[in-house]
């Protein structure tokens, strides 16, 4: 608002008349006194400039000036709070004015701020963008609670509202909030859309009792006044406009002015959230079954289940496989909310999702032992290679299976780069133990009839991870 | 040393066996939790039938690979495959979201 002050007055030659005025002193605004002053001396009169919130600025007035006359301010008492009521109303931004003559000194302090001229009113406007509803409207779908913390009084906060479809469904002041309790005050921060008049520490005390009520809490400021707030909340979001001191306590400076940016971001954090999980999740599950599978495995056998060399060969092609996560789609029910890390979801996962692959890894050892007589040290690399092939398909073939909640491919569409690679791995993987590379790798070729039980037993799998699925989301309700 | 080919079987029956119980056992343990997570949902009743659908599977298919596997017989593990691909279909497509 001083910006504008200032650039409306040099469009008007303040600069000019500003030399006829020597700067004394300054009393600066705080948030009890809701004002500042300046003393200057203009000729041989010394003068105290005050401006503020009105309703912390009139009391303190006792006349007003019309023109060369002077009236008691009681008399156009009526008028000031009609005219308040109706810029208020306009969504309109309102400062008082008011002066005083005051002896020549070197200082002056809050004490002095009585007995005031009225002078009238300082009216701002600033409009919300034509399209800052519809960020709103996609922060609603994307289950974001848009609540505004503002110094303004109830009715600019009610108009900005209303001009940004935000349904307001219950108002605080801040005087309210000094008389009450926590439990009220947490209660207030979930129910209310917007707390008008609130000092700095108030918005704090906000961001606290939402944050105590489990939410997850991104607060955007850009004033000298909203720096603890946004060091509070869990985003500080500011923009690049906003004071030093705000973009330092802020996460997010925002470089474009468009609440649109804020609301993409969110979506696609999310969308990276989501990719991120579904690695941890694959990658501990599918390891916590391998861990069980090759130490039991020790316990049976007079050869290693699978030499070092193929472990390296396979992770690296896991890897391979999973490179593309990040461009994997997300499904709607992932970013529709907000998400919070959850270790023991993740234990849970793995502790349920790790056993499928292990019983199915000592199925292909019964098949390479029992079926296909690999129990001897001369046919191990008969039963590496066995258990190396069904082990890399159900590994990476399960990440389309673990990466949504919904039937895979029916229901949940995974990304093309991520159904590309996973299948080009998947190929490469099986014809592994026919080419040279394998056989320095160790491997064998299969006999075909253990394809035949590998297709079978992978689509088993699949299918029994698949229904594991339905219990482990729909009948426990993770 | 080569192990016997009998205790190699007894072994992996007991290995096999043991994960498919440890993932009945962590089903178990998940399904009394969820009434911890829920506690609004505790009224709903228990339909063990239906609830577990992929542990009778599970157990089945143990049950299946231990079978084909002591007779060494790819016929009586294909065919047992296929029926249990079946179900599991049914099961998947009547649970699509």
């Amino acid at each position: 608002m001083d910006v504008a002050i200032w650039e409306h007055g040099v469009a008007n030659g303040l600069k000019e008349k500003l030399k006829s005025y020597t700067l004394l002193d300054e009393v600066p605004f705080d948030y009890q006194r809701r004002m500042m002053s300046v003393a200057v001396k203009y000729g041989q009169e010394s003068i105290l400039i005050t401006k503020g919130a009105p309703e912390s600025l009139l009391p303190r007035c006792k006349t007003v000036d019309f023109g060369e006359e002077s009236r008691p301010i009681e008399s156009v008492q009526h008028l000031v709070e009609e005219r308040l009521e109706e810029h208020s109303k306009a969504g309109e931004r309102i400062l008082a004015l008011a002066y005083r003559r005051v002896d020549e000194r070197k200082s002056y302090s809050s004490k002095d701020e009585v007995d005031l001229v009225f002078l009238g009113f300082l009216v701002f406007a600033d409009p919300p963008k034509a399209d800052a509803h519809q960020a709103l409207d996609k922060l609603k779908e994307l289950g974001v609670d848009v609540k505004i913390l503002t110094g303004d009084n109830e009715l600019v906060a009610a108009k900005i509202c209303e001009e940004l479809r935000v349904p307001v469904y219950r108002v605080v002041k801040g005087s309210d909030l000094t008389e009450m309790s926590l439990t009220e005050v947490r209660a207030a921060a979930e129910e209310a859309t917007i707390f008008a008049r609130i000092t700095p520490e108030q918005k704090l005390d906000i961001i606290k009792a939402l944050k105590a009520n489990k939410h997850v809490v991104g607060f955007m400021g850009d004033g000298v006044n909203d720096a603890p707030a946004l060091f509070e909340s869990d985003v500080g979001i500011s923009v690049d406009s906003a004071v030093d001191v705000a973009k330092d306590a802020a996460d997010i400076v925002l470089l474009d002015k468009d609440l649109l940016v804020l609301a993409n971001g969110i979506a696609e954090g999310r969308k990276v959230y989501g990719n991120v999980t579904k690695y941890i999740l694959m990658g501990t599950s599918s390891n916590f079954g391998n861990m069980f599978s090759a130490a039991a495995a020790s316990l049976f056998l007079n050869f290693l289940p699978m030499l070092p060399m193929q472990i390296l060969f396979m992770n690296v092609f896991y890897d391979v496989a999973n490179m593309t996560l990040p461009s994997d789609n997300v499904d709607e029910e992932f970013t529709s909310l907000p998400k919070r890390w959850d270790i023991g979801f993740v234990r849970k996962f793995t502790l349920f999702f790790g056993p499928f692959s292990s019983v199915y890894d000592f199925l292909t050892f019964g098949i390479m032992l029992f079926i296909f007589n690999a129990f001897t040290f001369a046919r191990a690399p008969l039963f590496q290679s066995g258990w190396f092939v069904e082990s890399f398909w159900t590994e990476v073939l399960v990440i389309f299976v673990i990466r949504t909640r919904r039937i895979p491919f029916v229901t949940s569409r995974p990304g093309k780069w991520l159904t590309i690679l996973t299948l080009s791995c998947v190929a490469i993987g099986t014809i592994l133990p026919f080419t040279f590379l394998g056989r320095f790798l160790g491997f064998t070729a299969l006999p075909p009839e253990y394809w035949v039980l590998l297709v079978l037993m992978v689509a088993t799998y699949l299918l029994l991870v698949e229904a594991g699925k339905v219990f482990f989301y729909k009948v426990c309700r993770f | 040393m080569v192990t016997p080919h009998s205790l190699l079987l007894l072994w992996w029956t007991i290995s096999i066996s043991w994960s498919a119980l440890f993932l009945v056992v962590v089903s178990l343990y998940l399904y009394w939790d969820r009434r911890k997570r829920h506690p609004q949902g505790a009224q709903v009743p228990s339909r063990f039938s239906s609830d577990f659908v992929f542990v009778w599977v599970l157990v089945g298919l143990l049950a299946l690979y231990i079978v084909s596997i002591y007779h060494s017989s790819s016929p009586v593990f294909v065919a047992g495959n296929i029926v249990v691909e079946l179900v599991l279909i049914v099961y998947a497509v009547r649970n699509r979201r």
